[in-house]
C-alpha cells in the first residue's frame, strides 16, 4: 500500500483524484455499512427483549 | 477637496461589479428565499469589502473588524465546527434509524463529490482545491466551508456561495435530472412503509457511536463529526435541555451570522471576478448533478436484484440538503401518482446523506493530505 501511494504522490492531480474515489466511495460504504449493522442489530435486541417482556 | 472625494477616487468598476453580485444574493435570499440565513449576511459582507478602501478588513495597519472576525472564526476553523454542534442539535436521525437500509443511498449520492473533484482536476486545478470544490457536492454548507478553509482559503467564498446557491436550488435541479434518468413506470413505484420502534438508548448511543468508529477510522474528521455527534447527543439525551436549545437557536444563530458575513468578506473584487470562480459555479451544478445521479443509478442497480423494488427516486433524496431533497421526491411521486407516499423513505434517505456527506468530507480531509 505504501509503495502504490508513493506511487500516486507523484502523479498528476487527475490520478490522485481518481484514486481518491477508488479509495473514499469504498470506505464511506463500509462507515455506512458498520453503522447499519450496529442499527440493525441494535433495534433487533431491543425488540426481542421488549417481545420477551410482553 | 481630494480628501473628500477619497471615496470615489479609490472605487473601480470591479467593486462596483462585486455591489451588484452582493445585492443579487440580498435579493436572492429576501425575495426568493435562496437560503436567505446564510446568503443575505454573505451579500451585505460582499458590500461593505468592496466599498473603497475596504476600511472593514484593514485600514492604515489595523485590522478591521472582518478581518478580526475572519482570523478568529475561519483561520482556526472554529465557525465551521460551531456552526456543526448547532446542525447536530437540530438532526434528528430517528427516520434513518427506522429504515436504516436507507443508510447506503447517503453514500451513493456523495458520488458526485468525487466526479467533481476528478472534473475539477482535468480543468486544472490543483489537488488541494480540487477537493475542496467537490465538497460542493456535499450539499453539506459547513462541510464544505470546513474543507475550504483548510486546502483552498482562497476559494472560500465562491465555493461557499455555490454550495449554498446549489442548495437552494435543488428543487430545481433534481427534477431535471431524476426525470431524465428515470421512466414514468419507476417513478410511479411505491413501496411499502416500514415503521421500527426506535429505542431511546439507540438515539443516545448512536452519537458516540459513530465518533469513536469514524475517530479510528479517519482522526483527520474528529473536528467535523466528533462536533456533530456532540450537539446530536445534547439533543438525544434529554438532560441538558437548555444547552440543547442553546447550541439550535443562540449558538446556530449567532455563528451563521458570524460565519455569513466573514465569508462576504472574502469576496473581494481581486480574488472573485476571476476565471476560476466561473469554473467553480460550474463545477458546484456538476456536483448536484452527479450527486442525484449517483443515487437514482445506485437504486437502479439494486433493483435489478431486489424483488421488492426500489423507487429510483430515492436514491436522489441521499444528499444532504436537508429537508429539500425528500420534499422534492415526494411532489414527484405525487405528481405521478397521487396515492404513492414516499416521504418516509425520502426523508431517510436524506438524513442518511447528512451523516453521509460528513463521513465523505471528513475522508477527503483524511485522505487528501496522504496523497500530497
Amino acid at each position: 500500500m505504501q509503495d502504490i501511494i508513493q506511487f500516486i504522490k507523484n502523479e498528476s492531480a487527475l490520478v490522485k483524484s481518481l484514486f481518491l474515489m477508488i479509495i473514499a466511495i469504498p470506505i464511506t460504504f463500509l462507515v455506512q455499512l458498520i453503522f447499519y449493522l450496529i442499527i440493525h442489530a441494535w433495534i433487533s435486541f431491543f425488540n426481542k427483549s421488549k417481545g420477551k417482556k410482553g | 477637496m481630494k480628501e473628500l472625494l477619497i471615496g470615489f477616487n479609490a472605487f473601480s468598476w470591479q467593486s462596483a461589479i462585486m455591489i451588484f453580485i452582493g445585492l443579487i444574493l440580498i435579493w436572492l435570499a429576501i425575495k426568493k428565499e435562496y437560503e436567505p440565513l446564510l446568503l443575505l449576511p454573505i451579500g451585505f459582507g460582499t458590500i461593505l469589502v468592496n466599498l473603497p478602501l475596504s476600511v472593514v478588513l484593514e485600514h492604515e495597519g489595523t485590522s478591521g473588524f472582518l478581518k478580526i472576525l475572519f482570523e478568529a472564526g475561519i483561520t482556526t476553523e472554529l465557525f465551521p465546527i460551531l456552526i456543526f454542534i448547532a446542525v447536530g442539535a437540530m438532526c434528528d436521525f430517528t427516520p434513518m434509524f427506522k429504515q436504516p437500509i436507507m443508510m447506503f443511498f447517503g453514500v451513493a449520492a456523495q458520488f458526485g463529490i468525487f466526479a467533481t473533484i476528478i472534473v475539477a482536476s482535468l480543468l486544472g486545478f490543483d489537488f488541494k482545491t480540487a477537493s475542496s470544490i467537490g465538497i460542493i457536492g456535499a450539499a453539506d454548507g459547513p462541510t464544505a466551508i470546513y474543507v475550504a478553509t483548510r486546502f483552498a482559503k482562497d476559494y472560500l467564498g465562491p465555493i461557499s456561495v455555490a454550495a449554498y446557491s446549489y442548495m437552494s436550488l435543488v428543487p430545481l435541479i433534481q427534477p431535471i435530472v431524476i426525470r431524465s434518468m428515470t421512466t414514468k413506470k419507476e417513478r410511479r413505484i411505491r413501496m411499502a412503509k416500514i415503521d421500527k420502534n426506535v429505542p431511546a438508548s439507540l438515539r443516545i448511543g448512536f452519537p458516540v457511536i459513530v465518533t469513536l468508529i469514524t475517530g479510528f477510522i479517519a482522526p483527520m474528521s474528529v473536528p467535523l463529526i466528533g462536533s456533530l455527534m456532540f450537539g446530536n447527543l445534547l439533543k438525544e439525551s434529554g438532560v441538558v435541555e437548555r444547552l440543547s436549545k442553546t447550541a439550535q437557536n443562540e449558538l446556530g444563530s449567532i455563528t451563521t451570522l458570524l460565519l455569513g458575513i466573514t465569508i462576504g468578506s472574502t469576496m473581494q473584487a481581486e480574488k472573485f471576478l476571476t476565471i476560476s470562480t466561473l469554473k467553480i459555479l460550474g463545477l458546484g451544478l456538476v456536483a448536484f448533478i452527479f450527486d442525484t445521479a449517483g443515487g437514482i443509478l445506485f437504486a437502479k442497480f439494486l433493483n435489478i436484484f431486489l424483488k421488492d423494488k426500489i423507487n429510483p427516486m430515492i436514491g436522489a433524496a441521499g444528499i444532504s440538503a436537508f429537508p429539500m431533497s425528500a420534499r422534492v421526491v415526494q411532489k414527484m411521486a405525487i405528481d405521478e401518482d397521487p396515492g404513492n407516499f414516499l416521504i418516509m423513505q425520502a426523508v431517510s434517505a436524506n438524513v442518511s446523506g447528512q451523516l453521509g456527506s460528513v463521513i465523505a468530507g471528513g475522508l477527503v480531509l483524511a485522505l487528501v493530505p496522504i496523497l500530497l
